[in-house]
């Protein structure tokens, strides 16, 4: 029953024997100790497990880890390089963008995958884009402010996308 | 979760086969935003689950003259952002963008939103509307059916034992029809809808006169419909003859909704006939 | 140099209470670094479920868990017969930690499970077989209190969990000869926190019986108490550990993992972890208490309040929990925040078969609120007062008596309606078309009301002149351990970034008594630190005078460095003093410090009593448009005015404001949990639907402040108060928009509609 897998997670091959029935969570949590990704619903509704697949955001809790076979997958450890903190990262803590902090992963996830399609992104195509991620603290003002603040630096061209 | 055994076809052979086989141990999985969901609540327990997305072009769009090929296992976020369909056919655009987030759209397919089967599902009404046509491999033969014809009742198609659905064949709508697909629910995102309403009109130049009308709802009877009654009292009429209030009352009584916790069957009744009204006058405003 | 940079010092002298200084730990946040409950791994941890009841209200007849422990990877089962046999309880001893001859909802604990692995732990759910004997069931409180209900719990008659009176002057006097009498009836619904990280915990039982838990609390010493008791283990076997915690709003001192886990773990001798799932969360988690509040108030032409009679019957769910709490602070605040010469409040909690009530944001007074505040703007519409108006001719100001007899003083509640109407641009009558304004206001408690509140702290520094606080106050993303370390470093004059303020972890830190609730850390844990820090600082100031023969009291320590008064060249540095005690005097400097409120309990037959630690006040305003096809309500704007006394973070008070107004709007629009004999119909947020970024409009924080005598630096805490008006300005600005009231949340677009064709035709709403 069980399956190999090998895929790369934040830069780095990796090989793993999975459970079929394990989701992409389910592994980056249990098996690999990434527990920057977290499980808010476990139904795709929250957005708390989002990681980028193949760059683009999913909910890692609805992706069954022997479909990643093959992809390459980025996680908030991912993000940060040593102690240099992702501009979006940053922008999160200066802004006051962070309460609990359990939302704050895939929020940064979401908002990374969206700058990168879109760099000058409004407030009102934040705020669409991101309504996957649910925040129970903030009210989000202060998240679309840490985003669009990026989103700025990003069209003046100051920023070196991480 | 249950155990299960996980398979990776590579060729619509091979999974018809594989389907054939299983039986209804089988559960296809595309995207799994659904049914990873409901296997994670233990609703559903297949011991075999057998993907699609290993099969060889399943997830592309092919535009022609004559219109959309869409792959099966194309993703929601592909259709949203396609740049043939945004001009073509925009309102299925813009449903694959109504539905989930973007993290749900992106693992999502429009196979998978149709073979669902979900009353609310909301690419079935603009694919009614646009007369969209399935795909249907067995092992042996292919055939093809009116997407109208493939839903069954809540949760049903017309699949037989070993098919699967391939293609969603969008035909490119007459050059001046207007489309739009309205989506009704109490938030502006990641809501079911209660109540889906697409809607195509041709108007005739220059008299204006609506030479095609057609009208799917979503999410008001066991499956996805077509008002076809609806339809019939547009037909041949301009704009300013339209009888709106009798077509809202018709395309209401056309519905037949469901009380859950999302709405009571009267206030989808309702809606239905604000939203039928609402999408032909914003069309015509275009016409 | 030196004198250069101590000028520098002086010259800055920047105060650290007041400025937004990034939260101590934002950035942990950020990376995913921070550890919640559900992310420890301990080495052969098993993974637990839970077993809970099938039946909103039945007999346990059998319990058999012998076939769930023979399947492979099943290390432990627990049920009733592996724990004390007693019930506890915060106010009445009711519930037990796995039931044992009934089950009373269907959340109830009936077994738990631990495996090798989360799937296995399922699969033996499902192997335990519990035989019932259903019971009838009651789901509404009326029929509860009929003379012929069954009782849900034997020895509590009539199915009363709890009662609160209140008398103040003579009300049936004044409606005796009242201009204008109102009469109204309310509803509020249940809802749940809906904490983004759902409920967990960790346990590791060690063979010395020692027990360590790693939890999601937030109120880690109020847990120790119960877990104490009801596994009649001392509290020095029981060390409860807070790393971060996801967000609790009240919901998170509820014991919904921590039992099982201590349980398990004590029988298999591994550590066990528990992570509830969003469903269970929903069903089985404490939620809101519905209730149904009836308001007679009578007014003068004018619009001043005479009189205020008020029944409040509270949808208790199966057990008290702190649902006793709930009612008191309900019936406090009840009358609203207006000087009432008489009021009468009679108060009923009521035992039904359904998801136990806790204490969530606002403490009941989120449900009096809007009761209140809708029928205020009924009067004023009525009468033809603005509802602005109507509101600053009753608002409670210095020297007023409140309905529970206690006079007011330092408030700034007239400050808030007054900035929230203008900063607003409130107007009565909206010029657009199905738009329109609403006001409403709120008194809330800060620090526990009613009963006494205190706080620990202490305050140790270290060798190289950086601080520790120890605290029990739990951070749950309000943000308390950035306040404290504020507090510390400005008490002490040391800067910010070298205080840091540890979690709690019972075994060390000094007792905070109930944790993130009642707006309470700011003010009483806060008090604590300052006087902690104080008392440390005091050791350091006494070393100083001794080292450089100077008076005590001409000493003050400025951005680290010990100054002589006058003198704009420093002594000396505060770390050198700190590492001087260190060595060669072979001392630790600590600080203690503590805080315990003056609240006295309400007397049981009149509420008269000093009940309030500090007043909060709040006025909210909401702009809001109407679709009148759909009923859809799109909220434009909220302007959210709060007397927070001091602001001590800026920043972090906005985001507060800005948090509790989604509550408080998915309170008022979409989110209600729908149940259908005691059970949950929509336990998903796809179904029970908080607000997302798309939905949520402009937050106008309004930040108010009038200092607080009893408060740190004239701080009020502000969490709370932040949810509780929005749900009535936003039906008073529907009501404004459509010239309909509805008198139940939440204003779903369906009850908008069909009030809006109730009015068309012509019939009376309610």
């Amino acid at each position: 029953m069980n399956k190999n897998i090998t895929f790369t997670v934040n830069g780095e091959p990796v090989s793993l024997t999975v459970e079929p029935r394990w989701t992409l969570l389910r592994v980056l949590r249990d098996k690999m100790f990434l527990t920057g990704s977290k499980e808010g619903c476990g139904e795709g509704e929250c957005g708390s497990c989002t990681v980028l697949v193949d760059g683009k955001p999913v909910n890692s809790c609805l992706m069954l880890a022997v479909a990643a076979d093959g992809k390459t997958i980025t996680t908030i450890e991912g993000l940060s390089r040593g102690t240099e903190l992702h501009p979006l990262q940053k922008a999160f803590i200066e802004k006051g963008a962070i309460q609990c902090g359990f939302c704050t992963p895939g929020m940064v996830m979401t908002a990374k995958s969206l700058l990168d399609k879109n760099p000058d992104a409004s407030a009102e195509e934040i705020r669409q884009e991101m309504a996957g991620n649910l925040c129970r603290c903030t009210g989000y003002t202060k998240i679309v402010e840490a985003v669009q603040e990026v989103a700025g630096q990003l069209k003046g061209g100051c920023h070196e996308n991480g | 979760m249950k155990q299960f055994h996980y398979h990776e076809p590579k060729t619509v052979e091979e999974a018809c086969l594989m389907m054939a086989e299983l039986g209804d141990n089988a559960k296809l999985i595309a995207g799994g935003t659904d049914l990873v969901v409901q296997m994670n609540r233990g609703a559903k327990a297949p011991s075999h689950v057998v993907s699609v997305k290993t099969i060889q072009g399943l997830d592309s769009i092919i535009e022609n003259e004559e219109g959309f090929r869409i792959g099966a296992a194309t993703l929601l976020a592909d259709i949203s952002d396609h740049k043939g369909m945004q001009s073509k056919l925009p309102m299925l655009c813009s449903a694959a963008r109504s539905i989930g987030s973007a993290q749900v759209r992106n693992l999502s397919t429009v196979g998978g939103n149709i073979c669902n089967a979900a009353p609310s599902a909301d690419m079935a009404p603009g694919l009614l509307a646009l007369n969209a046509i399935v795909t249907i491999a067995g092992h042996e033969n292919l055939r093809t059916l009116p997407l109208e014809e493939f839903f069954v009742g809540p949760g049903i198609v017309n699949l037989e034992k070993g098919e699967i659905l391939t293609e969603i064949f969008v035909p490119t709508p007459t050059s001046g029809t207007q489309q739009v697909y309205l989506k009704h629910g109490p938030r502006r995102a990641m809501d079911c809808a209660v109540v889906g309403v697409a809607v195509t009109l041709l108007f005739e130049q220059p008299t204006g006169r609506c030479q095609q009308a057609r009208i799917a709802l979503g999410a008001v009877g066991p499956t996805p419909l077509r008002a076809k009654m609806t339809e019939k009292l547009l037909v041949g009429k301009t704009f300013n003859e339209f009888p709106l209030d009798r077509i809202a009352e018709l395309a209401a009584q056309e519905a037949s909704p469901i009380s859950d916790v999302r709405a009571s069957a009267d206030y989808r009744c309702e809606m239905v006939s604000t939203f039928t009204k609402r999408a032909i006058v914003q069309l015509a405003s275009f016409a | 140099m030196k004198m250069d940079r101590g000028q520098m010092a002086l010259d800055q002298k920047q105060e650290i209470v007041g400025n937004s200084v990034p939260k101590i730990d934002a950035s942990i946040k950020a990376t995913g670094e921070a550890l919640f409950a559900a992310d420890i791994y301990l080495p052969g941890m098993l993974f637990g479920k839970i077993l809970r009841s099938k039946h909103a209200h039945a007999r346990i007849l059998d319990i058999d868990t012998s076939k769930a422990e023979k399947l492979p990877g099943v290390k432990a089962v627990v049920t009733w017969r592996d724990a004390p046999d007693l019930k506890l309880g915060m106010y009445t001893d009711d519930w037990q930690f796995f039931a044992k001859e009934k089950v009373r909802y269907h959340g109830d604990i009936v077994a738990a499970v631990a495996a090798t692995d989360i799937e296995i732990a399922e699969d033996a759910l499902a192997l335990i077989e519990v035989e019932y004997e259903e019971l009838p069931g009651l789901f509404d409180p009326q029929d509860s209190l009929k003379l012929d209900a069954p009782l849900i719990h034997e020895d509590r008659p009539g199915n009363i969990a709890a009662t609160r009176k209140i008398r103040k002057g003579d009300v049936e006097k004044a409606f005796a000869s009242a201009e204008h009498i109102f009469e109204d009836t309310y509803q509020t619904q249940m809802v749940d926190h809906c904490p983004i990280e759902t409920h967990a915990s960790v346990a590791q039982c060690d063979s010395s019986g020692k027990t360590t838990i790693w939890s999601s609390s937030n109120a880690p010493f109020n847990n120790r108490f119960l877990l104490s008791r009801g596994l009649q283990l001392p509290m020095s076997k029981l060390k409860i550990v807070l790393n971060n915690v996801g967000g609790a709003f009240g919901g998170k001192q509820d014991l919904m993992t921590e039992p099982s886990c201590i349980l398990l773990s004590k029988k298999s001798g591994r550590p066990v972890k528990i992570v509830v799932d969003r469903e269970e969360e929903f069903t089985a988690s404490t939620v809101r208490h519905p209730f149904t509040m009836t308001y007679k108030t009578a007014v003068d032409s004018k619009g001043k309040i005479l009189a205020r009679k008020i029944e409040l019957i509270q949808d208790m769910g199966a057990y008290n929990d702190l649902g006793e709490g709930v009612l008191r602070y309900a019936s406090l605040m009840a009358a609203g925040p207006y000087e009432i010469e008489n009021v009468w409040l009679d108060a009923v909690g009521v035992y039904t078969n359904k998801q136990v009530g806790g204490v969530m944001r606002g403490v009941g007074v989120p449900q009096v609120s809007f009761a209140g505040e809708s029928q205020l703007d009924r009067i004023a519409e009525k009468i033809g007062v603005d509802p602005y108006e109507i509101r600053m001719i009753n608002a409670l100001e210095e020297g007023s008596v409140t309905a529970n007899g206690q006079k007011c003083v330092g408030i700034g509640f007239k400050e808030t309606l007054k900035a929230a109407k203008k900063i607003s641009g409130y107007e009565w009558k909206s010029k657009e078309k199905n738009r329109g304004f609403g006001i409403a206001s709120m008194v809330y408690s800060s620090g526990a009301a009613g009963r006494h509140d205190y706080s620990s702290a202490v305050v140790k520094l270290n060798e190289d002149g950086t601080v520790v606080v120890l605290t029990g106050a739990p951070d749950v993303g309000q943000g308390v351990r950035t306040t404290l370390a504020q507090i510390a470093a400005q008490t002490l004059g040391v800067k910010y970034e070298n205080c840091w303020v540890e979690a709690p972890n019972t075994d060390i830190s000094p007792v905070d008594m109930y944790g993130a609730n009642a707006s309470r850390l700011t003010v009483v844990a806060g008090n604590a630190v300052m006087s902690a820090a104080m008392d440390a600082k005091r050791k350091i100031l006494k070393r100083a005078s001794e080292k450089w023969q100077v008076k005590e009291e001409d000493l003050q320590i400025v951005q680290g460095e010990i100054f002589h008064q006058g003198q704009s060249k420093s002594l000396g540095f505060f770390k050198d003093v700190v590492m001087e005690m260190h060595r060669p005097y072979g001392q630790t400097t600590i600080g203690t410090g503590d805080c315990i409120t003056t609240s006295v309990p309400m007397d049981p037959e009149t509420g008269q009593s000093e009940a309030v630690n500090i007043f909060v006040f709040a006025t909210h305003v909401a702009e809001v448009e109407v679709d009148p096809e759909t009923g859809l309500v799109k909220v434009l704007n909220i302007w959210a005015a709060h007397d927070v006394g001091k602001s001590i973070n800026p920043v972090n008070i906005e985001g507060q404001i800005q948090g509790g107004v989604q509550m408080g709007l998915g309170f008022a629009l979409t989110e209600n949990i729908i149940t259908r004999n005691g059970k949950t119909l929509n336990p998903t947020f796809l179904d029970c639907k908080m607000m997302t970024a798309a939905d949520m409009p402009e937050i106008h924080p309004i930040i108010v402040e009038v200092p607080e005598p009893k408060g740190p630096f004239g701080a009020r805490g502000v969490g709370e108060a932040t949810c509780i008006p929005t749900a009535a300005a936003v039906a008073n600005a529907v009501c404004s928009a459509t010239g309909t009231r509805i008198n139940s949340l939440p204003l779903s677009p369906e009850k908008v509609l069909s009030s809006l064709k109730m009015k068309s035709s012509g019939k009376k709403t309610n």
